[in-house]
């Protein structure tokens, strides 16, 4: 996948790009609103992030012109200005994403990979990894061919951590997922549901399925 | 010497269209209209007055002069000899009364009445034309008869022979109105004096009344927002003006106290972010200083990142303070369940309590539907729910309610925990912004909260039209948190 990250700040830049590099993706880094007008940053690349505060040309105005010109490419907004009137302008102009600064890298891949699965291919009904296999329609999961009882809970957040299998995952994004609410407090809520998920997926197993990957969230490591 | 434009001072000096001058034009006409009302009033009382005064004097003459006649001469023989002593009489009358310009006239009618009965025996020299061709009209009245011009009373005294005697004394109204005018040109100097007095008293009181406000001014123009020191002088006559001081002082109260208030706020933001600041920045300092182990850059790049995920926390829970700060008194459309915000809520938190033996229930009564945004809500019952967790031990309970108050149109969630409490003065400064009792401030707990979380729930429950308490009976008997919003309005949809 092409990714471009239009950007002024050079240490996000870089930062953005090597993760993204080690995502297995290829990226490029534009440096400021005209210069991506000028090489059609837009057109030539599969996910944009697009910084909004941009010298010469913010980020929305290079945003409204592509979307005027009719090109569809995804794009994911940054952005220090977090709130919802922000928001809703970043929407107007054409943004499929938007994310507020500082984020966690992490989410920022998972959040490439979505938006890249949602406009290239039709939603899966089971998703696999390993020996896991997840039911999405009857909300079933089967490891090496038995089924293992979850709880919703426990479903919905396996279920984030199989579609992002291999990559990091945020406590804030799975408690998006599992509560729709972005719980960011001093509780960890998510955790408690996570060594019970280990109890059930890792019996007879030295090492768990999911990793704890400390300060940054849970990542599922199978090949 | 040309001034900086902000030296420039706002209060120039006051026009003659100014307030004071205004005071005593409205006055002055006030009291002038007031004073020729008065004067035009006492003209026509005493004209009234001498009119009925001199009236009733005239009635008793023509009374007095029958009553004379019936006295002396009771007889009628010598009619001739009493007609001469009674004509003597009415010109002593009259000569005495000459300065009033009365005059009498004694005539002699036929019994059948009517003018050619009528014979003047005699008038005194003044009686005017008018009187004397005045045909005789009744017999006898107690009224005076006014002829425009005079007036007179009129009386029958005698009969004699089928001849009747009458006699008329009258005065004419232009001696009365003599002395009205007198009377006014006596009062005349007085009104222009009060004319003239009039606006210098007005323009004097107006200056009076009007000195406290130029105080005002004054002080009011020395005050800046970085200097709200300085308050108005109040007399303590408890008047407008007092009034207006003593409550222009208490919005200088408020505003000095907002502002102090938010200048400790940037002060305790600066201070909060330094503390993750130096601590990453001496942590990234050491591991540059030299070549290290990769273990030990791993730790301290790990240490940063917590201290950056701090920071952000931080950053967040103080934007979205500004940002329900600003937003006061808006209107949320949105209509919200509180109970099901609480369900929610104990979703999230409820393997994390089961996990630490710590029993959480939940009591709905009522539909507490409140207007308002759900994830704000949330996130106040959520943030309470949070702290309930943190300050209790293992072991113990935590019991969320949700009630309704029809009569006060209120909805009620309470946060009952069995922790450790707060003690009775921390209870209101619970709620200040970075406000944390000091078991609370360990930055080496991994739970160390950011401080902000219960002024972000006031915040919001107040900009939802509610309030939010904190109640402990006191350390080691855990604490009870109630937020009160009032419940949604239900518009009856006509029939």
């Amino acid at each position: 996948m092409h990714v471009a990250i239009v950007e002024d700040d050079p240490v996000i830049a870089k930062a953005v790009s090597t993760a993204v590099r080690e995502a297995g993706h290829e990226c490029t880094w534009v440096p400021d609103g005209e210069t991506a007008v000028r090489q059609n940053t837009l057109l030539s690349n599969d996910v944009v992030i697009l910084d909004v505060m941009l010298p010469k040309m913010s980020g929305l105005e290079v945003l409204s012109a592509a979307r005027d010109a009719g090109v569809k490419t995804p794009v994911i907004l940054l952005t220090a200005l977090g709130t919802v009137t922000d928001k809703l302008a970043g929407f107007r102009s054409g943004a499929d994403d938007y994310l507020v600064k500082p984020f966690a890298i992490d989410e920022l891949l998972a959040r490439i990979q979505a938006i890249h699965r949602r406009t290239s291919n039709k939603p899966t009904m089971e998703i696999e990894a390993g020996p896991l296999q997840l039911s999405l329609s009857t909300k079933r999961l089967s490891l090496d061919g038995r089924t293992i009882d979850l709880t919703p809970t426990e479903f919905s957040i396996l279920e984030l951590l199989m579609r992002f299998n291999g990559q990091v995952v945020t406590r804030k994004m799975l408690c998006e997922h599992v509560w729709a609410f972005d719980w960011d407090g001093p509780t960890n809520v998510i955790e408690v549901h996570i060594n019970r998920l280990r109890g059930k997926l890792d019996k007879g197993r030295e090492d768990s399925y999911i990793q704890t990957i400390r300060g940054r969230g849970y990542a599922l490591a199978i090949d | 010497m040309p001034w900086p434009s902000t030296d420039v001072p706002f209060l120039r000096p006051i026009p003659w269209g100014s307030l004071r001058v205004r005071l005593t034009l409205l006055n002055s006409a006030a009291v002038l209209l007031a004073m020729l009302i008065l004067l035009f009033a006492v003209r026509v009382g005493v004209r009234t007055a001498l009119f009925n005064e001199t009236e009733q004097t005239l009635l008793g003459e023509v009374r007095e002069v029958a009553m004379s006649l019936d006295e002396f001469y009771p007889s009628s023989d010598s009619f001739v000899a009493s007609r001469d002593l009674l004509i003597a009489e009415l010109r002593r009358k009259a000569k005495s009364h000459r300065d009033r310009s009365w005059f009498v006239h004694l005539l002699e009618g036929a019994d059948t009445g009517g003018q050619d009965g009528a014979k003047t025996l005699w008038a005194s020299e003044n009686c005017p034309e008018e009187i004397l061709a005045e045909p005789i009209d009744e017999a006898v009245t107690e009224k005076v008869k006014h002829s425009g011009k005079h007036r007179w009373a009129r009386r029958l005294i005698d009969t004699h022979g089928g001849q009747k005697l009458y006699v008329r004394i009258g005065m004419p109204d232009k001696v009365i109105e003599q002395d009205v005018d007198d009377l006014t040109w006596f009062l005349l100097p007085i009104g222009i004096g009060f004319t003239l007095l009039t606006p210098l008293a007005g323009y004097w009181l107006a200056l009076r009344a009007t000195q406290p406000i130029a105080g005002i001014l004054k002080t009011a123009g020395r005050l800046k927002p970085t200097k709200l020191g300085d308050r108005l002088l109040s007399r303590g006559t408890n008047d407008e003006l007092d009034q207006l001081s003593v409550t222009i002082n208490r919005l200088l109260d408020q505003v000095a106290r907002h502002v102090e208030q938010q200048q400790q706020f940037v002060a305790d933001a600066a201070h909060e972010l330094r503390g993750p600041l130096a601590a990453m920045q001496n942590a990234l300092e050491v591991a540059t200083a030299k070549n290290r182990s990769l273990d030990s850059y791993q730790v301290t790049i790990e240490d940063a990142l917590g201290e950056t995920r701090h920071l952000t926390k931080l950053a967040n829970d103080l934007l979205l303070l500004a940002e329900v700060g600003n937003s006061l008194g808006s209107v949320f459309n949105q209509a919200c369940d509180l109970s099901e915000v609480v369900r929610q809520t104990a979703a999230m938190f409820g393997a994390t309590a089961e996990e630490r033996s710590i029993a959480m229930t939940i009591e709905t009564r009522g539909d507490a539907i409140v207007r308002g945004d759900e994830r704000q809500l949330r996130q106040v019952i959520s943030n309470l729910v949070d702290n309930a967790l943190r300050f209790t031990p293992d072991g113990g309970r935590i019991d969320l309610a949700v009630e309704t108050n029809t009569a006060a149109h209120e909805a009620i969630v309470t946060v009952t925990d069995s922790g450790r409490g707060v003690e009775p003065e921390h209870l209101e400064r619970a709620f200040d912004r970075f406000f944390q009792a000091e078991a609370a401030r360990d930055r080496g707990d991994i739970k160390r909260g950011g401080g902000l979380g219960l002024s972000i729930c006031r915040s919001i429950v107040e900009r939802h039209g509610g309030r939010i308490s904190l109640d402990s009976p006191g350390l080691g008997l855990g604490t009870t948190a109630t937020v009160i919003v009032p419940l949604r309005l239900v518009r009856r949809m006509p029939a």
